[in-house]
């Protein structure tokens, strides 16, 4: 195995983080030889993929491929058996509130007694501070979130009332409150339906913008090349990691999801795409 | 008119339900209502053991013996479901009735090797007794009533984060593991507390009812929890006075039927949530499609044939409804105007759509089918997507 260089230094200013593709900065997110098991099964296997600088990233494979564990094993909500992770060259410890995470939706029981608001105003609460009420800076900022992702009509709602895109957008309200630098969404596409699609594509490309990096489990191979800069192939192993453009191939696609023919349908759909915007 | 004696009672009895109110809405909202019940019929073997070694009914020793095995009954619960590959509930259903067999033989046990003046109090801590308090127990109660409500209100945007969503508190980097451990303890602690009052059986209903009620009435976490300790010392108060009323009924059943008949009256009568509402709106939806499919028909049939007026039996055929059925809604629909009945037919109903009844049509086919676009998932998703992990 490969001693990494650790590089406190290359952070001057923590919070702030140098432009995409400048400086020899520490990697943006640095995955080192991951691996899982739940009881007696391997669930992650030696997964390894350093992102230099900030990118959207899509996560894809078949179904219990991982990837739903990958985020939470990134993020340490659940026991590494072997490797670590690093974010801009530090222990995620040291800079837990520059990293966001929204869980799949059915992770969380809707009937619960919160509005809209509640839960995005959660997101305040890390940098908050525990024990401080928030102030109105705190309801601005939920305000400001919500209206971006089109919630604020549905703010005093109970949230099993809503539909499941405007639970969705709930939680990404939620993360978004977070002010971070990387997030981590799993899964924030499925089923929710047209608009809302629109909505999380158009928050990708603003957190983008900011130079802010999006790490999504995705299962719509077809929007893959459109939306993401970076893919992560998985299938337990890596089987490729890289810009969309050179590992998004159809022997890589055929090899994560072993030839299965619905994932073959999606791939010819998902190449027709690819040539017509090159 | 009432005795210091009943005033204790009522103290203690209010400051019971207020303790029980408290602990147990994150209990409920943690999903952990059934683990209450396993303590609490855990706590009967130690009662009994803590006797048997004493002799007599120390204050602190039956306390300590009940939490002892109570603790021990949780933890069987969690290395069941870790190492047994029970789930929650199994794991909960054998604890539970274990520990209260063991319970049962031991009190039998005692019952046959001690003096009958000794061992009468045991029974106490089956079903409860709360004319029995005397006012350090209520010291007691409330005690740990303040605690919890301090432990509560400091740490209450923690508490609120991860009785939501535990990954995302795991994710703010919030010890989950340690604070439901506490949970717990303050869970153990509310039941052995509550264990002379309202008895073994009984005290976890009181964990459970009053926040079940008030998560009826309201949908915000602030007002559930004021809700829920208005309705435990409600509870409380309620079912002491009632048992010192009537022949001594025993005090613990008596506060948990008057928190079932809180809960009932709760799931009947409540506005958003409740039976009658809900039945209500069913009932008013029903009518509202069957208004529309008869209308929609009568528009099919008669552009069928050329805008003549429909016989109400030919809609009833196309329909698949009794005569009896269509005529009520047709009825119905022409006391709106939506339908009318043309002079020239006398002999049998027939119909027509009036142009109210075309708006209305349009109007209940926005409310009832969902427009394309707006429910359903995008064209371009894969079938399946929301099965898809």
């Amino acid at each position: 195995m490969l001693k990494r260089p650790d590089s406190p230094q290359a952070e001057a200013e923590p919070g702030r983080q140098p432009p995409a593709g400048t400086g020899p900065g520490a990697p943006v997110l640095d995955v080192h030889d991951v691996t899982v098991a739940y009881h007696r099964r391997t669930v992650l296997w030696n997964v390894d993929f350093t992102l230099q600088s900030p990118s959207l990233v899509a996560v894809v494979g078949p179904n219990g491929a991982g990837k739903s564990t990958l985020l939470k094993a990134v993020l340490g909500l659940v026991p590494l058996a072997s490797g670590s992770v690093r974010f801009w060259g530090e222990p995620l410890a040291r800079c837990r509130r520059r990293v966001a995470y929204v869980p799949q939706r059915e992770s969380v029981d809707w009937d619960f007694p919160v509005t809209v608001r509640d839960v995005v105003l959660m997101g305040t609460y890390a940098r908050l501070g525990w024990f401080r009420r928030p102030g109105p800076d705190e309801h601005r900022l939920a305000q400001q979130c919500m209206e971006q992702l089109g919630i604020a009509h549905v703010a005093d709602r109970q949230i099993g009332q809503l539909s499941g895109g405007q639970q969705q957008r709930t939680f990404l309200a939620r993360a978004l409150a977070q002010r971070a630098d990387m997030y981590f969404m799993d899964e924030p596409l499925a089923g929710v339906d047209a608009a809302t699609e629109r909505v999380v594509f158009d928050l990708f490309k603003q957190l983008h913008a900011q130079h802010k990096t999006v790490v999504v489990v995705h299962h719509d191979l077809r929007s893959v090349p459109e939306h993401f800069e970076h893919v992560l192939l998985l299938n337990t192993r890596v089987v490729a990691f890289g810009p969309v453009q050179e590992v998004f191939t159809p022997q890589n696609l055929q090899q994560t999801y072993g030839g299965r023919l619905s994932a073959l349908e999606q791939v010819a759909e998902a190449l027709r795409r690819t040539e017509k915007t090159p | 008119m009432w005795s210091y004696n009943t005033l204790v009672v009522l103290a203690g009895a209010a400051s019971l339900g207020l303790l029980c109110a408290l602990v147990g809405t994150f209990a409920v909202l943690r999903r952990q209502a059934l683990l209450g019940d396993a303590l609490a019929h855990a706590t009967l073997p130690g009662l009994c053991l803590a006797f048997l070694l004493l002799g007599v009914k120390h204050p602190l020793a039956m306390p300590a013996g009940a939490l002892a095995t109570g603790l021990l009954g949780v933890l069987a619960v969690a290395a069941l479901q870790r190492w047994g590959r029970l789930r929650p509930d199994a794991a909960l259903g054998v604890v539970l009735s274990v520990f209260y067999g063991a319970g049962v033989m031991l009190s039998r046990v005692v019952q046959n090797h001690t003096t009958a003046g000794s061992k009468a109090g045991l029974e106490r801590f089956l079903l409860g007794s709360a004319a029995g308090m005397v006012w350090h127990d209520v010291a007691l109660i409330s005690l740990l009533a303040l605690a919890v409500a301090a432990v509560i209100v400091l740490g209450y945007r923690v508490w609120k984060v991860m009785s939501f969503d535990s990954q995302f508190a795991l994710a703010l980097g919030l010890p989950v593991s340690w604070l439901d451990g506490l949970l717990m303890a303050l869970v153990a602690l509310t039941v052995v507390a509550g264990l002379p009052a309202a008895g073994a059986v009984m005290v976890a209903a009181l964990l459970v009812l009053p926040v079940v009620s008030a998560r009826l009435w309201v949908h915000r976490l602030e007002t559930l929890v004021v809700l829920s300790c208005i309705l435990g010392v409600a509870m409380g108060a309620a079912g002491v006075l009632l048992s010192a009323s009537r022949e001594r009924l025993p005090t613990g059943p008596t506060i948990v039927l008057v928190g079932g008949a809180c809960f009932a009256v709760s799931l009947v009568a409540s506005p958003q949530r409740g039976l009658v509402v809900r039945l209500w709106r069913l009932a008013q939806f029903r009518r509202r499609l069957a208004l529309f499919q008869l209308l929609q028909t009568v528009g099919e049939l008669q552009q069928e044939q050329a805008g003549r007026a429909v016989a109400l039996s030919q809609a009833a055929a196309r329909l698949g409804w009794p005569p009896s059925r269509t005529a009520a809604l047709a009825l119905q629909a022409r006391l709106q105007h939506w339908l009318a009945q043309p002079e020239e037919k006398p002999e049998e109903k027939h119909l027509e759509l009036t142009p109210a009844g075309r708006e209305q049509l349009e109007r209940l086919q926005q409310q009832l089918a969902p427009e394309p676009g707006s429910l359903s998932v995008s064209e371009n998703a894969p079938d399946g997507r929301g099965s898809a992990r």
